[in-house]
């Protein structure tokens, strides 16, 4: 039996962020504007600091578990509860937010509505963090629809009909999608009575038909899905993550699609259970989805010429990795796939942020004018090319690590058609380097562009959050064992 | 056979000590850090930064050969880097055969790096060759000294991506291009070999580098496919056909000292890989030839080796007989050179595999192999850097443009002529030793199971070192002899190669000719490298007995073979030169070579991506816009609908309108009638009706007086008659004091019972009955609110106030509050 312990810590990560919204919303207009950039800034701070201080107890073994409103006041309990998937979400969301929040006060220099942009990002963060944190379906569902909404505004910012059109598209399927998620959730309460990702598998073997149960799983997996970017319900995302401000597509590729993996993860092995999910034998299903948005999405990537679009449907693809991972039902694949999220928040966070200061400070969205931009703009492109090659899977980087273990989960599943991924894991990683090794090379070798550049570096407000995640990348690659003693207790703990 | 290389040999192979130092992972270290010292101090003093260049190459040679008497005894060294952050703990182990191959190859490294200090001025970028360039030789390094798969993977993948910065130095597009295709071609075997390690692990659960065939045989032929992957890989960095096509193409292009680099060690990581693989992972462990009856036991084992063994002497003969056949036909000095790096890692490969074919008996060919990969480096370097001095004086590297410059560069055109004298296999060169070595191997191998096809493979053998020789010399003479062209006239006086450069091409004509004189000098070392694998005693005495007595290289036989391969060279030379063969590359058709067909391959798939894949995500895109659009399709109808039916009630409505003109004047007419009747009432009321009503009240007026009258009387009476106690005395004397003050005392007691009630019993009551409802629909017992309250605090043990038990008592307090004032209030309305 595992052993709780009660802390206030997961309700500051998640309510700071959300009751800060309308103090960073009016804090221009009541003090200044630095005050709201460094107040947006210092909650998000507080938010990771809060994530950080939950990591002695629960390397110590424990869960914490807080308590907010309990079962005999309300009919649904509103709790919170950290194990340690939950935890290792929730420090790479909370460092990726605070990071991009830091970018966000250079890179948001000369645009509009910036009140509303942090005041949404606060508020995203916190509902973010309230999916990863809550004990309860219910609630994650709750947390889940207002991360839409809140992002949705992100998405949309720059107001120009390109990007109100890809937020109608985002919002529509996002709603839509919620409407699924919501409607598996009452069938999973009227089934096992309990909305608690506590054990193993709530749904009894016997609850229902097979052909329901596997139909309620796809039901949580379109759910779930259309927020992780997985084919074939990904149509949103590479419209909308290129038109948000770059911090914000890096958190919605870095961060949110991979709550929507989170959820998935959660639905096969606390909602499931492995064995419920093998006995129906819908992970391959699942698995083959996966595959085919790795597939799909580096061949889309190749064919893509603006960097943020690329990159956008290299989320596709690499939202494919943790997701056949998950499908695997294997203790490697699962660790794999936890890992990979984690080095995807990274490695793609990284490479939005270097999109984003290429943007800034030169205006360049095409990948085919970016020649002598290694020797104009040297730190942001080193750091890109680190972030790409661990894309890549490059060795000893952090992208290489994860795609290793997740190849050992498919050999471990021992199913033939699961280990033919080995063979999509590597050639995806082949793809990958089709598209992103013509930009490192015409960055640094490539021929002078035509258009005349001449701004350099940006200035380290905007440096430092993007070599903290390069040195990330390098540091889990090397280090990987740091996240991965927090990952193996909770894939000892989600496959028993 | 004498005693004492019997007692050598078999000192070799008990003597396999484990020794524990870190100066394999110091090798590594040093041109690691180095490289990043070098390039911050080169953006200060490019000087400062050529003498650190140097001094960290020797200093790494220095290191990489102060491993050389663990090894000279046949020991190995072995060190683990213990971290508990890492996912595996990396380790490193050095036997004779990485170490000599570490050791050429930081000893090329050094000469390349000192003659890079002169042949570097004319390029661009010199700090960012420096870096690269102790990048490569750390990592490069690191692959051979590497102890596991996992840590050798990690090398050999960077390896591939630091040298293809050099490899595009000048940047021109012919560089880019052999760039790309050295960079995927890098990758995609990397990946092979990703996929060949991921199924060693899951199938023999180690990472170590040692002999995994007996755990393999299990799994049938799978093992293959593991070995083709390996091979696949490893043969992608050594330029194996047919993995080679890169190279003819990014070896010329890159700066000469990395050429000579690219050629003459970094495809040795590719070769050793395969020699790992080959003869070490696919073949049983040496504890098992180490007494020859064993072997048997092991047939399963062996029988794989020598299947793998066959398969690889054919790739290797088709690699030296092709790429020679090639190189017969270059007018580019450094691409001619390139392909024959492609024929005499053909050599190697054989090697190789005669080594596997051979089994138990196979120690001639490892050695073959691992002496011509030394050989091949020192021969190989040495050739490049002439011809990059020649080009760095001259400018020119189409050798037909070029002669006569022996006079002005006589140095430049001996180190030459040795280099092709060592490439050619003369006696008294180095590479006549090694060539032998093969030669014995693939004899051998002929005569181990009478293969035809092996004698075959023998004469192709020795054509190709026919061929090898012919362009050699065709290069030196076209270089050096011979005419000025008209060119090279223009350019003045050539000035001979600068001292660095001459440095460099010293030690490697040196260390040619030493080894071409002494081959026993390296065999100390070859000898321990074959004891460590599974080779019988006999085997490496027959070879120890070479190391002492090093004439017996130069034997009749040894020395025909070589004089055959120099005879058919030429005849080759001569003929072609007469009949213009050494032209033919162009006639050749394009579809013929396997580049081609990488780029078909390479083409339909960047194709298939970018149109039908990306066609079929735009469809998709597409199916959601009709889903929508159809889910409008079904909206619209029923908009219409609803149009329609509001039409119909405006339509009737206006009807109902049209009707009402009629109604409105009947209504109007009504109305005027009533007005009019009002009037006609109004006036009645104000005459007759008002005088009428006035009169009625003062009737009745007057009628009640007359009741009151009437009444007062019998009431006082009944008064009097009935109410005579107390109550009859407080209303008729309602001044007494003491009735007074019961009446309000009870009053008040009666408020503030009422008072208690509302803010005690009703709560408590309120509470209980939804407590009483909680526990019917939870099905526990719950006997009071303190019991409840004790289970909440027992259970939950809150570390400070739960916020709903404040809210729960807030919501109490609010509770009474609002019951007392409701209460208040309708005493204030209803008492008082």
């Amino acid at each position: 039996m595992e052993e709780i312990a009660i802390s206030i810590l997961p309700v500051i990560a998640v309510f700071l962020p959300l009751l800060s919204t309308p103090l960073v919303f009016f804090a221009r207009e009541a003090i200044s504007e630095d005050f709201r950039d460094y107040f947006a800034i210092g909650v998000s701070v507080i938010a990771f600091l809060a994530v950080m201080a939950m990591i002695p107890t629960l390397m110590g073994g424990k869960i914490i578990e807080y308590l907010l409103i309990s079962k005999d006041i309300t009919p649904v309990e509103v709790a919170f509860r950290v194990d340690h998937l939950s935890l290792i979400m929730a420090i790479f969301a909370s460092f990726v937010w605070m990071v991009a929040t830091i970018y966000s006060r250079e890179y948001m220099d000369q645009e509009h509505a910036k009140d509303r942009y942090y005041a949404f990002m606060m508020l995203t963060l916190g509902a973010t963090l309230g999916i990863v944190l809550t004990k309860n379906l219910f609630a994650l569902y709750i947390f889940f629809e207002m991360m839409a909404l809140s992002s949705y505004v992100l998405v949309i910012h720059e107001e120009t009909n390109e990007a109100l059109s890809a937020g109608k598209k985002y919002l529509f399927i996002s709603i839509g999608f919620g409407l699924f998620l919501l409607l598996s959730i009452l069938v999973t309460y009227m089934i096992a009575g309990t909305l608690d990702l506590t054990q193993i598998g709530i749904l009894p073997h016997e609850g229902a038909s097979k052909l329901a149960y596997g139909i309620l799983f796809f039901t949580f997996i379109a759910g779930f899905g259309a927020k992780a970017g997985m084919f074939p319900v990904h149509v949103w995302l590479p419209d909308a993550h290129p038109v948000a401000p770059s911090p914000a597509s890096a958190l919605l590729s870095g961060v949110m699609i991979e709550s929507g993996a989170y959820g998935i993860i959660r639905v096969i092995y606390n909602v499931f259970g492995p064995e419920l999910v093998s006995e129906i034998g819908v992970h391959i299903i699942l698995a083959i989805l996966a595959g085919i948005s790795i597939f799909l999405g580096s061949a889309v990537a190749i064919s893509q010429k603006e960097i943020k679009r690329m990159l956008a449907y290299s989320s596709i693809s690499q939202i494919g990795y943790p997701l056949l991972g998950a499908a695997l039902l294997t203790p490697s694949g699962l660790e794999g796939a936890i890992f990979h999220l984690f080095n995807h928040a990274f490695m793609k966070g990284c490479l939005f942020l270097c999109a984003g200061a290429i943007i800034h400070q030169t205006g360049l969205r095409n990948i085919d004018d970016f020649g002598e931009l290694g020797q104009k703009m040297p730190v942001t492109m080193l750091c890109f090319t680190i972030a790409a090659l661990s894309m890549i899977g490059v060795p000893p980087l952090n992208g290489f690590v994860s795609k290793w273990i997740l190849c050992l989960g498919a050999l471990e599943a021992g199913n033939i058609v699961l280990m033919l991924f080995v063979a999509v894991l590597l050639l995806s990683s082949l793809m990958n380097a089709i598209y992103y090794m013509p930009v490192i090379i015409k960055a640094f070798f490539g021929p002078r562009s035509k258009k005349p550049v001449k701004k350099v570096d940006p200035r380290p407000s905007m440096l430092i959050p993007i070599i903290a995640l390069a040195l990330g990348c390098i540091i889990f690659g090397i280090f990987a064992n740091l996240p991965l003693s927090i990952i193996e207790l909770a894939v000892h703990a989600l496959l028993g | 056979m004498s005693d004492i290389s019997h007692e050598v040999a078999h000192g070799m192979v008990e003597a396999a000590h484990l020794h524990i130092s870190s100066v394999p992972v110091w090798a590594i270290a040093v041109p690691l850090i180095g490289a990043i010292l070098a390039y911050v101090i080169g953006r200060r003093s490019e000087r400062a930064r050529d003498v650190l260049a140097v001094a960290i190459t020797i200093l790494t040679f220095g290191l990489v050969a102060s491993m050389c008497p663990v090894m000279l005894s046949g020991g190995k060294i072995a060190y683990t880097l213990h971290s508990p952050f890492t996912l595996y703990e990396p380790t490193f182990v050095v036997d004779p055969f990485a170490f000599l191959i570490a050791l050429v190859t930081s000893f090329v490294w050094m000469l390349a790096t000192i003659y890079a200090l002169s042949y570097m001025t004319h390029e661009h970028a010199r700090n960012r060759f420096y870096l690269f360039s102790l990048l490569s030789l750390a990592v490069d390094l690191g692959v051979l000294l590497a102890g596991d798969l996992f840590t050798m993977y990690i090398f050999f993948e960077l390896l591939a991506i630091f040298s293809y910065v050099l490899v595009i130095h000048v940047e021109m597009p012919e560089a880019m291009a052999a760039g790309r295709k050295y960079l995927f071609i890098g990758i995609t075997g990397g990946l092979c070999l990703l996929a060949a390690i991921f199924l060693l692990y899951h199938y023999s659960g180690t990472l170590e580098i040692t002999s995994l065939a007996q755990a393999l045989e299990g799994i049938g032929y799978l093992r293959y496919l593991i070995c083709a992957l390996m091979l696949i890989g490893f043969g992608a960095k050594a330029g194996m056909f047919p993995v080679h096509v890169w190279l003819p193409d990014a070896h010329p292009v890159a700066p000469t000292p990395a050429s000579a680099l690219l050629s003459g060690v970094m495809i040795k990581a590719g070769a050793y890989g395969i020699f790992r693989t080959v003869n070490m992972i696919f073949t049983p462990p040496a504890e098992v030839a180490e007494h020859g009856a064993t072997v048997i036991e092991h047939a399963a084992t062996w029988a794989t080796a020598t299947n793998i063994g066959y398969v690889v002497i054919w790739i290797g003969i088709i690699t030296m007989f092709f790429a020679v056949i090639l190189a017969l036909m270059q007018e580019n000095s450094k691409r001619m050179l390139a392909y024959h790096s492609i024929s005499q890692m053909g050599y190697i490969i054989m090697g190789a595999g005669c080594a596997a074919y051979l089994g138990a008996d196979g120690a001639l060919g490892l050695a073959g192999g691992l002496y011509h990969i030394i050989n091949h480096a020192l021969f190989k370097s040495c050739l490049f850097l002439t011809v990059g001095a020649v080009y760095y004086r001259t400018n020119e590297l189409n050798m037909y443009k070029l002669g006569g410059l022996w006079r002005e560069m006589p140095f430049t055109a001996l180190a030459m002529f040795v280099a092709v004298m060592g490439i050619s296999g003369v006696p008294g060169f180095n590479g006549f030793v090694s060539k032998s070595l093969l030669h014995h191997a693939i004899v051998e191998s002929y005569h181990h199971h009478g293969d035809p096809l092996l004698g075959f493979a023998e004469i192709i053998f020795v054509v190709t070192a026919g061929g090898t020789f012919a362009s050699n010399i065709k290069m030196f003479i076209f270089t050096f002899l011979g005419k000025k062209p008209d060119n090279i006239k223009k350019i003045g006086k050539v000035e001979p190669a600068p001292l660095p450069m001459k440095i460099a091409m010293g030690a490697l004509v040196a260390s040619i000719i030493l080894i071409g004189i002494m081959p026993n000098l390296l065999l100390s070392i070859v000898v321990p490298a074959t004891g460590l694998h599974a080779f019988s005693l006999h085997g490496i005495e027959h070879l120890a007995e070479y190391m002492t007595h090093p004439l017996h290289f130069f034997t009749a036989e040894g020395v025909l073979v070589a004089s055959t391969e120099l005879m058919i060279g030429g005849i080759i030379f001569v003929t072609g030169i007469r009949f213009g063969w050494f032209h033919w590359e162009h006639k050749i058709p394009r579809w013929f070579g396997v580049d081609y067909w990488y780029g078909q391959l390479a083409d339909k798939f960047l194709w298939l991506c970018k149109k039908p894949f990306t066609a079929f995500d735009a469809e998709v895109d597409k199916a959601y816009l009709a889903a929508a659009n159809g889910f409008l399709g079904i909206v619209e109808p029923s908009t219409k609908l609803d149009e329609d039916i509001n039409k119909a009630y405006v339509k009737g409505a206006k009807k109902f309108l049209k009707l009402a003109g009629p109604a409105t004047k009947l209504d109007k007419d009504v109305d005027r009638a009533y007005v009019k009747g009002a009037k006609g009432f109004v006036d009645f009321a104000k005459g007759p009706a008002t005088r009428f009503d006035k009169g009625v009240d003062k009737g009745y007026v007057k009628g009640a007086k007359g009741a009151v009258a009437l009444a007062r009387r019998p009431v006082a009476r009944a008064r009097r008659v009935h109410f005579t106690g107390t109550y009859d005395k407080l209303t008729t004397f309602g001044a007494d004091p003491i009735p007074t003050i019961v009446v309000l005392v009870s009053n008040w007691f009666m408020q503030i019972s009422m008072a208690l009630v509302g803010i005690v019993a009703y709560p408590y009551a309120f509470v209980n009955y939804i407590l009483d409802l909680i526990s019917k629909k939870s099905g526990e017992p719950i006997t009071s609110i303190s019991e409840k309250t004790r289970q909440f605090r027992e259970t939950y043990k809150p570390t400070m106030p739960h916020v709903e038990s404040i809210g729960f008592a807030l919501f109490i307090v609010a509770v009474m509050l609002t019951i007392y004032i409701i209460y208040i209030a309708l005493e204030y309305f209803l008492h008082f």
